[in-house]
């Protein structure tokens, strides 16, 4: 049994949190950026901020499991309508398993790419560790850390070879087309490179041989960045791209866009059976509106030439006054409201505590 | 019921008619578009800066927006403008690859040689959650690149030598913000700008919030505008004028066909008020 | 045909199909229509879900978390140490889950919190967006009634000025509804505002057709361009 006592404590503690909800980020706009800083939130900010965001994402299964809860009975129970709310089901999880698919494989990818990245980065590591010894850190000698980026640059650059002449193959780059040109065209100067990189003595690493990593960093970079296209273009011609593509190109975007146009011939309807100039006011409104019509199309012009100009002005003056107005007003109200909500005077129902 | 069907047929008709036959009309002048063309050819950006599009629309109002995000677009890439593109929107997701794509495409094919490729011409930061939370979020961070984290793709945007370096967000010089929706477009006009920094924001907007949207071209908020698919395809007439070589028939059949359109809807509502007092004044005189 | 074309290909068909589905609501209410649109929806509530996992869980919390953004080199060395306090995430997280307790007769309670603490931000947010939109707003309408250009007194400029701040007062006058001004002066400009409203109304009305067209427009065009293309193509005409 719920008591007074305790209906009370609940309603205490969802005004607590309602507050502490708005309370950060009120200070964040009304302190001094100083102030801000000294007090950490601004180094952390973006870490907090994306906490906010963490604590809405977490409720998107209330709408999956609301969904499910209804249109999976309906189909289970066979209730009139059960064919449709199949077709909602297989509509959701068809959507659920093709971006689940392409992410999968975007994931895959984006490994193999990072891959090559970290080639040129552990290059311009080892650089930056020899010139200055690191802190805090323990590294091993320079020539160990050479010979595990040769061995990891022969491997590599084999993979990227492998995955373009399996893209040529595929029809998906064509051998000739200039991307796979540049690629390969890159491996051979990333492996040019790892083969000088062989020859030095890295015991005691010289300027010039440490230059050199860098200059490999660089070509690594560019090998990167080259195979990152490639890559993506042959991801474009995959299966699960492709379902992806046709769920969203073929159903979902012309779905919506064909549900919204019905609006096109309603308004129609609409403006011929209800848009009737009963007194000086809506005589106005329908001066104005076709004003603005005439003003915004082509023919417009071939009526009277200076509609457009008129269209302007109407838009610019006693529209956006109108509107400004509108808007402040609104705006005022928004304001009042967001302050009661915050500060949950006005939330009695809500924070009361009862079910 | 008949004669509401009718209706349907004809305005069905009279979009269909310019349309399969290809008529295509100069469009109404309108000079909002051209504001925005001059901003964004005036716009200076050096090394390392970059304009920031947000596409923040779906299905229901892509007849709209697309093109408008294609214009832009071609004007930011003939102009070399690096472009960061993302939304807040998850339902413009397949917009951000599909759009920049085309563009890049069709500036190949007109001017063989030249590329605009991935990584260089364009990233696309993707779909990010959280509206004003994001927005106020990224505004202060001390790295755009390293805050946008990674691409679509899943690449570090820092990784790419266009975008390694924004740095601070007064590195954005042009924000445009595609869409429909009110709530998205406020969040970018509230929570885009920090102490010392006002961005210079261009929105393409649908008809329906043109009237809203010129309170903030009065105030300076907005300083380009592009409303609905006429300001689009007058964008597209001033930059055929600039750039002679620049694909625009295909938008301004589109027009055409909206126009016809708007007369017959206008012809609607003259026959609306005429009938019933042609048939009030015959009851009377009956 | 290849595979990528042949995806396409049927991806415009089954567009069609679909578009005419939806079309053939005006004609009347059947079973086509109700079936493509449940299958809009249960494809728009899967899309939603994923996108906020693969674009935003995913990237920003779950890996940061699982230190599997920590890049090891070849050589077992790391590019940066793995950072324990990206596991303070999980306290949001799990605050967040208290929405899940709204099923619960007992518990649903703890939904509140997390709902409260969600309407608190934001409020916060409200707050300052108001000021950052508004400030530039009443700024911009302290216009002067009186233009000057060149030296001369600009007639036009000036009268679209002091229609712009008559028109902005009056209406914010029409609206005021806080307290009784019937008899004052107040009162009595209120009817002024209405008139003024109308034409406001009436731009609205003219963008809106504009609007609603677009989208008409776009789908006429897909169908008689790309789907009886797409047609042609499958029958072998095109």
């Amino acid at each position: 049994m719920v008591t007074n006592h305790t209906t009370d404590t609940r309603a205490k503690l969802v005004r607590i949190f309602t507050f502490l909800g708005g309370i950060y980020f009120f200070l964040y706009f009304v302190l001094p950026e100083s102030a801000v800083t000294v007090i950490g939130m601004k180094a952390h900010h973006e870490q907090i901020s994306n906490g906010f965001i963490v604590i809405g994402a977490m409720a998107l299964g209330l709408g999956l499991y609301n969904i499910m809860r209804a249109h999976g009975a309906r189909v289970v129970f066979q209730r009139p309508g059960w064919f449709n709310s199949l077709a909602l089901l297989v509509g959701l999880f068809a959507m659920i398993a093709a971006t689940s698919a392409q992410w999968i494989e975007n994931v895959r990818n984006a490994k193999d790419i990072r891959r090559v990245q970290v080639l040129g980065e552990f290059a311009t590591r080892i650089v930056e560790d020899a010139r200055t010894q690191p802190t805090g850190r323990t590294v091993p000698p320079v020539a160990e850390r050479v010979a595990a980026l040769v061995r990891y640059g022969d491997e590599t650059t084999a993979l990227i070879e492998a995955h373009t002449n399996l893209s040529v193959q595929a029809g998906t780059n064509g051998a000739a087309s200039l991307l796979v040109m540049e690629v390969r065209e890159r491996i051979a100067n990333t492996r040019g490179k790892l083969v000088d990189c062989k020859g030095s003595a890295w015991e005691r690493p010289s300027d010039e041989d440490l230059s050199r990593l860098t200059q490999f960093s660089q070509d690594a970079a560019k090998l990167a960045s080259s195979y990152s296209i490639l890559k993506r273009s042959h991801d474009a011609h995959s299966l699960s791209q492709k379902v992806y593509d046709f769920l969203f190109d073929g159903l979902f975007n012309q779905l919506g866009s064909a549900m919204f146009a019905l609006l096109g011939v309603y308004i129609a309807a609409a403006a011929y059976r209800a848009f009737r100039v009963r007194t000086i006011e809506s005589g106005l409104m329908m001066t104005a509106a076709v004003i603005v019509m005439l003003g915004q199309i082509s023919f417009g012009k071939e009526i009277y030439e200076h509609v457009p100009s008129i269209r302007q002005w109407l838009l610019e003056v006693p529209n956006s006054a109108a509107f400004r107005a509108i808007r402040l007003g609104a705006g005022v109200a928004g304001l009042m409201l967001a302050i009661r909500m915050w500060l949950s005077i006005e939330s009695r129902s809500f924070s009361s505590g009862r079910k | 019921m008949g004669g509401r069907r009718l209706i349907y047929l004809l305005m069905i008709l009279a979009v269909g008619l310019p349309i399969v036959c290809g008529i295509s009309q100069k469009p109404s002048r309108l000079v909002s578009a051209e504001r925005m063309y001059d901003v964004v050819e005036q716009v200076k950006v050096e090394p390392g800066e970059v304009a920031m599009i947000w596409l923040d629309f779906g299905p229901n109002t892509v007849a709209e927006n697309e093109p408008q995000t294609q214009v832009l677009v071609e004007h930011l890439f003939r102009r070399r403008i690096p472009v960061v593109l993302l939304s807040q929107y998850q339902q413009a997701e397949r917009f951000l690859t599909k759009i920049p794509n085309e563009v890049a495409k069709r500036l190949e094919a007109e001017m063989p040689g030249q590329q605009w490729r991935y990584g260089e011409a364009w990233v696309n930061a993707g779909f990010r959650p959280g509206g004003a939370i994001f927005i106020q979020s990224m505004v202060n961070a001390a790295d755009v690149s390293k805050f946008l984290g990674r691409d679509v793709n899943g690449m570090p945007i820092s990784y790419y030598p266009t975008f390694s370096a924004i740095g601070g967000v007064e590195r954005v010089k042009i924000v445009g913000e595609i869409t429909g929706l009110i709530g998205v477009f406020d969040n970018i006009i509230q929570f885009f700008q920090k102490n010392g920094y006002r961005p210079t924001i261009v929105h393409g907007c649908t008809s329906i919030t043109i009237p809203e949207a010129y309170i903030f071209l009065d105030s300076g908020q907005l300083k380009g505008l592009l409303e609905g698919i006429a300001g689009a395809a007058w964008y597209s007439v001033v930059l055929k004028e600039h750039f002679p070589r620049s694909e625009n028939k295909e938008l301004l059949v589109t027009n055409t066909a909206l126009s016809a359109a708007h007369i017959v809807l206008i012809l609607l509502i003259v026959l609306g008020n005429l009938v019933p007092l042609f048939a009030r004044r015959r009851a009377n005189h009956g | 045909m290849d595979s990528s074309a042949a995806w396409s290909l049927a991806s415009v068909l089954v567009g069609g199909l679909s578009t005419l589905a939806i079309f053939s609501f005006l004609i009347k209410e059947n079973g086509y229509y109700r079936f493509f649109e449940h299958l809009f929806i249960g494809i728009a509530a899967g899309l939603g879900p994923m996108l906020i996992i693969r674009d935003f869980l995913w990237p920003n919390i779950l890996e940061p978390m699982l230190g599997l953004t920590v890049v090891t080199y070849p050589d077992g060395t790391q590019a940066e140490p793995y950072q324990p306090l990206y596991l303070l995430y999980l306290v949001p997280m799990a605050f967040g889950c208290l929405y899940y307790f709204i099923y619960s007769q007992r518990y649903s309670w703890l939904a509140k919190l997390v709902i409260g603490f969600t309407l608190g931000a934001s409020g916060a947010l409200a707050i300052r967006g108001f000021f950052s939109e508004a400030i530039p707003q009443i700024a911009g309408s302290f216009k002067s009634l009186v233009v000057f250009v060149e030296g001369n007194v600009s007639l036009m400029e000036s009268f679209n000025n002091i229609l712009f701040v008559a028109t902005l007062l009056l209406v914010l006058n029409y609206f005021f509804f806080t307290f009784g001004k019937e008899d004052s002066l107040q009162g009595k400009l209120a009817p002024v505002g209405r008139p003024l409203l109308m034409v406001c109304f009436g731009a609205f009305f003219g963008s809106t057709v504009m609007a609603r067209l677009a989208l008409l427009v776009e789908r006429v065009q897909f169908i008689v361009r790309d789907w009886v293309a797409a047609i042609g193509t499958l029958v072998g005409v095109g």
